[in-house]
């Protein structure tokens, strides 16, 4: 059986603000919300700024203290709660045997596991609070919004670095077009916490300039938080109790590199060999492609791998195909990467408008791709995708189009 | 017919003596357990050709690689032939290599950024055992780590034969694997005495650490390879119940496993209850669903011989179910049971090859 997949609900929080509304607008506008970190100190670290949301509401949880659980859990509460809100469902259309939800995350709620631990090494072990550990882990996040939200059945969990959350929208969307589902509440999410901006500092990923995906002088990645969300429901289904579908998902293709733990092919093999799974799922061909969200972190290695795997997949075409990067905004989300940036291809399908991937001034002949300087509004915006890469070699590329590019 | 998902190679690393020729060995005992939890120290190369290059590794990632080794052997594969585009992994684990976490913030937060070491942050990521395990035998198709409690190693199974009976792959490595933390085990502990003050103490069994694997094909594929399988994966259920009443959902996941298999709950040859928390009213729940049978099933309580390895503990018990039906030692249906410390749930039915077809 295969069924067609429409999206009915997206939320979505970065360091732009909580919400589709503010995202689309300072993404237009190429504004960057890279900026100074209050969560932790920064003093020892040469780079000081990331995608932090600032001023981030405590979530109005009803079922869960508040004060109880990880920062992760409330960016994935507000992100939840706008898709949720936005496709008009309600708990009693939920039913887990035909539903799921499906989530992505590098680190889960890694900042209660430093607290933890924090206070177990510096307090002694009896007076750290063992409630951390539980929530740190990557699916206690998950369980709280399931609770709140009264969406009963078990989590899929994905742990993909920085391909997660696009893989749990892949997950989704097979388990709704096989019909082995109604509903997939997907997406990925990640907050920013000391452990993962050390680890990416001790890799010499970050930079301590501006972040320029695809530009010749491009020096690293800017960290980011954030989570996304997309209701994926069977095309049918949401066509007959009336829902606005906002978009379609056409295809999923994944790979993994086999290359190396933390850095990609140079080459590009095994995300050419996603980006043509994806498209052979998806039923279109290269030329069909009138976007590309690239994984573009910025990093001189990885950028140059995308460019070789998207020539490599789409032909000597891929150079006339614009391609942005919306990290240069709002830094990497890690695991949130993926569903954020898929929601961002999708508005940029509904809306018709090309997001910029703002700093990029140099081209680099390693990185010769159309890149979008400036929002655009293109002749044709019909099927775009959505490219995430992450550590350990992950490569997931799905494939979105505009509502009635079909006819 | 629906082509049945067949495990064609098992490879356990358990703490103290607990293994796979061990535990065929001693059975119908279990390899007695050595007291620390641990699994013994081993080189790589025992297990897997050109395992030196991974000896910088997390301990998760070291056993996952092991029991991956040890699997794909089994399967009449090698390093070499196992991998490509058509293959793929699947990890599931809980805490997997926290050890190399707390390293990593320790260095931080004690000597300073500069101290912290990329490699244990890279082999932090809950997708390192995944990733090496990739780059060690060459899986250039979905690679997967999905994180969860005890039944986690059923949802990897749930996702691999969502990809084989795909066409996604033509063989899937799934893994369990979990390393022993000080530090967790600590927080666990301090759970459980804050928990006892309010309830009966329910015997769970302390946090341990190990890997199993299992190598997953469709059974259609295995004659024009000449491959044999060990045992078949006949069905699976999973489920969860936030609440009090988990033994009616045990028993709804226990019928939902049998539901295709052309078997019943009153078969059940043997069974292998969880080594979590809930494990009580999983035995209650396993009686209640049996029925009136008419021979009693065996009980193969790993917890005795391996402890709780959390996030390997269910893979640890599909491989010791199909070790032993492999063997010969059971007939199968083996049914096993795994419970998480929210509720979450699974149970998985494993036939002889040539048994109940659906």
């Amino acid at each position: 059986m295969t069924r067609r997949v429409a999206i009915t609900g997206m939320g979505i929080v970065t360091s732009h603000g909580i919400g589709k509304a503010v995202n689309w607008r300072k993404t237009l506008a190429g504004e960057s919300s890279i900026r100074p970190i209050t969560l932790f100190d920064t003093a020892a670290y040469r780079t000081k700024r990331a995608g932090q949301v600032a001023d981030l509401p405590v979530a109005p949880w009803r079922r869960i203290r508040a004060s109880r659980v990880d920062r992760a859990s409330h960016l994935l509460y507000h992100a939840v709660a706008e898709a949720l809100e936005e496709s008009g469902l309600a708990a009693a259309d939920w039913d887990p045997s035909r539903s799921v939800v499906a989530l992505g995350t590098t680190l889960g709620g890694m900042a209660s596991g430093e607290r933890y631990h924090q206070a177990y090494v510096r307090k002694g072990p009896a007076r750290a609070q063992p409630s951390r550990v539980v929530d740190h882990l990557a699916h206690a996040q998950p369980l709280h919004v399931m609770e709140e939200f009264s969406l009963r059945g078990v989590p899929r969990v994905f742990s993909n670095a920085c391909a997660s959350g696009a893989n749990a929208v892949g997950y989704g969307f097979h388990l709704v077009r096989t019909g082995r589902g109604d509903l997939a509440l997907c997406g990925g999410y990640d907050p920013l916490c000391e452990f993962a901006f050390a680890g990416f500092h001790s890799l010499q990923a970050l930079t301590t300039e501006l972040c320029r995906p695809f530009d010749c002088n491009r020096s690293g990645l800017a960290i980011g938080e954030g989570a996304g969300i997309l209701l994926l429901e069977a095309w049918d289904r949401a066509k007959a109790r009336g829902a606005r579908i906002l978009g379609e998902v056409l295809g999923y293709g994944e790979s993994n590199d086999a290359f190396h733990m933390t850095r990609p092919d140079p080459e590009g093999r095994s995300a050419a060999l996603a980006v043509r799974h994806a498209l052979q799922d998806a039923g279109v061909a290269p030329e069909d492609v009138d976007y590309v969200n690239a994984h573009g972190t910025g990093t001189p290695f990885n950028d140059a791998s995308e460019t070789a795997a998207l020539l490599a997949a789409l032909g000597p075409q891929a150079r006339e195909i614009p391609v942005s990067s919306s990290k240069s905004m709002i830094g990497h989300l890690l695991g949130g990467a993926g569903a954020v940036e898929g929601i961002l291809t999708v508005l940029a399908l509904e809306e018709r408008w090309l997001p910029p991937n703002v700093n990029y001034e140099t081209p680099d002949p390693e990185c010769d791709l159309r890149i979008v300087q400036t929002a655009t509004r293109p002749e044709r915006l019909r099927v775009a995708i959505s490219n995430s890469f992450g550590f350990g070699g992950a490569n997931a590329v799905l494939v979105f189009r505009a509502v009635g590019a079909d006819s | 017919m629906t082509d049945r998902i067949v495990i064609t190679g098992i490879g356990m690393i358990g703490p103290g003596a607990f293994g796979r020729a061990a535990v065929v060995r001693a059975f119908p005992a279990l390899p007695r357990p050595e007291g620390t939890g641990r699994v013994a120290e081993f080189a790589l190369e025992e297990h897997l050709e050109g395992g030196r290059a991974f000896r910088r590794v997390s301990g998760a990632t070291k056993f996952a690689l092991a029991a991956m080794g040890l699997a794909i052997g089994d399967a009449g594969f090698s390093a070499q032939t196992f991998g490509g585009p058509d293959a793929g992994i699947i990890v599931g684990l809980t805490h997997g290599g926290a050890p190399y976490s707390v390293q990593f913030h320790r260095e931080l937060m004690l000597e300073g950024r500069q101290a912290a070491s990329p490699l244990h942050f890279s082999e932090s990521v809950p997708n390192a055992p995944a990733g090496n395990a990739a780059i060690a035998f060459q899986v250039r198709g979905p690679v997967h780590t999905l994180i969860g409690e005890e039944p986690v190693g059923t949802q990897a199974i749930d996702l691999a034969a969502g990809l084989l009976r795909s066409g996604l792959v033509e063989r899937c490595l799934v893994a369990g694997t979990e390393e022993w933390s000080e530090v967790v085990t600590h927080a666990y502990a301090q759970i459980d005495r804050a928990r006892r003050r309010r309830l009966a103490p329910n015997g769970v069994p302390p946090l341990s650490e190990g890997a199993a694997a299992l190598v997953l094909e469709l059974e259609s594929t295995l004659t024009q390879r000449g491959a044999r399988a060990q045992a078949v994966l006949a069905g699976w259920g999973i489920g969860r119940c936030p609440g009090d009443h988990i033994e009616d959902t045990i028993v709804a996941a226990v019928l939902d496993a049998f539901g295709s298999t052309g078997c019943c709950a009153a078969d059940v040859d043997h069974i292998l209850p969880p080594t979590g928390r809930s494990r009580p009213a999983a035995i209650r729940a396993c009686v209640s669903a049996q029925g009136e049978a008419a021979e009693p099933a065996r009980w193969v309580d790993l917890a005795c011989a391996v402890g709780n390895p959390a996030g390997a503990s269910n893979l640890l018990q599909v491989a010791t179910s199909a070790a032993l039906i492999s063997a010969g030692k059971v007939n199968g249906p083996g049914l096993v049971l795994s419970t998480g410390v929210t509720g979450t749930l699974s149970a998985v039915v494993l036939c002889r090859a040539g048994g109940a077809q659906p």
